[in-house]
């Protein structure tokens, strides 16, 4: 049974213009998240995007927007309190 | 444990786990001085490497490195080891400290060219939160290969082209993954428990009759609903939001702490305690004092138990969302949102009924 998330809140959005179907993103997303389909690069199961960055790091055409983050309770509520900088 | 080849160091190691590596493994799982279980950053190998052997890059975390070396059975390889500061490859990508820079700076600090003939470097497929490989091709020339998500997986990773199939680049988290992280969620529960244990030592001794033993075990059981089987049996309870899944752990502690107050022993109890003698030395059984004596602060303390429980299991639960392998950072502050003012609303009332009830015994009966 694949475990996941919150139903339609990851910010993930990937620029179809900029996206030449490298495939880079599929490779190191760690949930399955995007898939090639008609040499583009889709989004075909946001609500296991756990928001890690890991497509928008290594795109080379900048076609991935994500705001990155931990999703870590603790991590959030630290930096609520020193305004900054998260621990886990 | 060093063998210099023109003025480089290069440490040696092994694929062996000794029994000291297997001790610290358990200490950090128990969160014991997690924080400086580390590596000294630099070039190890394993094996014979020559010019022509792969470099596999590491985070500086005892137990990451550890993982890698235990994979390279059989096989000739450098491992450059990065300064992450002791952290885990995943989250020391996600703190920056694997990083881009990271790499390319220990590449020349080591000077890696010196060893090899190739542009090579194979990077643990989680590191690529922090690592972008067309950003160190373009300002290193090294080419980095994603391998995969676990080191175990290397050895088929190499068979199939230095390829990850489908599986070896998924994160799981299935039972195996969950049990192996209860020990520190407990650890970190514990201290919450031991408060609850001192305050319940305290009123006793004072001979305040504000919680008695069962209250401490109904209070404390609901950190270990959510430390010990939320984690365990995460995929069965309903609900995506952690704090959901916590509060229904806790609502149902709640029911069995109920069902214990409830106890036939209980209920005999009050019975043999509303017995009384009149002056004329006739038994009578009082039933003014059979409800009075319990009743009301039964109700007081069931609903205290409803407002405390499932919010302290709900909000433990929530904490277990940083060790998870698949919760978003949106996903985690949309929760909150909800689970915080929920948990400081019902912890007050459930405090104030907590009063109320003590009021109660102590006054009025």
């Amino acid at each position: 049974m694949k475990l996941k998330y919150l139903r339609n809140v990851a910010s993930l959005n990937i620029n179809c213009c900029k996206c030449t179907g490298c495939g880079v993103c599929v490779d190191v997303c760690p949930h399955d998240v995007i898939g090639i389909m008609g040499k583009k690069a889709n989004i075909i199961d946001l609500d296991s995007c756990m928001e890690c960055g890991a497509c928008l790091k290594n795109c080379p055409f900048e076609a991935i927007s994500v705001s990155k983050g931990v999703g870590c309770a603790i991590a959030v509520l630290n930096s609520r309190n020193n305004n900054g900088e998260c621990c886990c | 444990m060093s063998k210099n080849t023109s003025g480089l160091t290069v440490y040696k190691t092994d694929k062996k786990l000794t029994f000291r590596d297997t001790l610290g493994l358990w200490r950090v799982r128990l969160g014991i001085k997690r924080n400086s279980y580390k590596v000294k950053p630099g070039i190890y190998c394993t094996g014979n490497p020559n010019r022509d052997s792969l470099v596999f890059v590491s985070a500086n975390y005892k137990l990451s490195f550890d993982n890698l070396r235990s994979s390279l059975d059989g096989i000739d390889a450098w491992i450059l080891v990065l300064d992450t500061k002791g952290v885990n490859v995943w989250c020391a990508a996600g703190k920056g400290t694997f990083s881009t820079e990271e790499i390319i700076n220990k590449l020349s600090e080591f000077k890696v060219e010196q060893l090899i003939s190739h542009k090579k470097l194979v990077v643990p497929q989680l590191a690529a939160t922090g690592v972008s490989a067309h950003d160190v091709l373009k300002l290193s020339g090294y080419r980095v290969i994603f391998g995969p998500v676990r080191a175990q997986d290397i050895g088929c990773f190499l068979n199939n082209g230095m390829k990850s199939t489908k599986e070896m680049r998924a994160v799981n988290f299935g039972v195996k993954d969950r049990a192996v992280l209860i020990p520190l969620e407990f650890v970190g529960a514990l201290k919450y428990i031991l408060a609850i244990i001192a305050a319940f030592i305290i009123f006793k001794y004072t001979k305040v009759d504000f919680i008695n033993l069962r209250d401490t075990v109904a209070f404390s059981g609901a950190f270990v609903m959510a430390s010990i089987i939320v984690p365990l049996f995460l995929p069965w309870i309903p609900g995506r939001a952690f704090s959901l899944k916590g509060f229904f752990a806790g609502i149902i502690w709640m029911l069995a702490m109920t069902a214990w107050n409830l106890s036939p022993g209980s209920i005999i109890q009050n019975g043999i305690n509303s017995v009384s003698t009149d002056t004329t030395g006739t038994y009578y059984f009082n039933l003014l004092k059979f409800f009075s004596g319990n009743w009301l602060p039964f109700l007081l303390l069931t609903l205290a138990y409803l407002m405390i429980i499932p919010a302290i299991s709900a909000f433990f639960a929530l904490n277990f969302t940083g060790s998870s392998t698949y919760t978003s950072l949106s996903g985690v502050k949309k929760e909150m949102k909800v689970a915080l003012p929920y948990f400081i609303t019902a912890l007050c009332l459930g405090a104030v009924l907590l009063i109320i009830r003590f009021l109660v015994k102590t006054y009025i009966m």
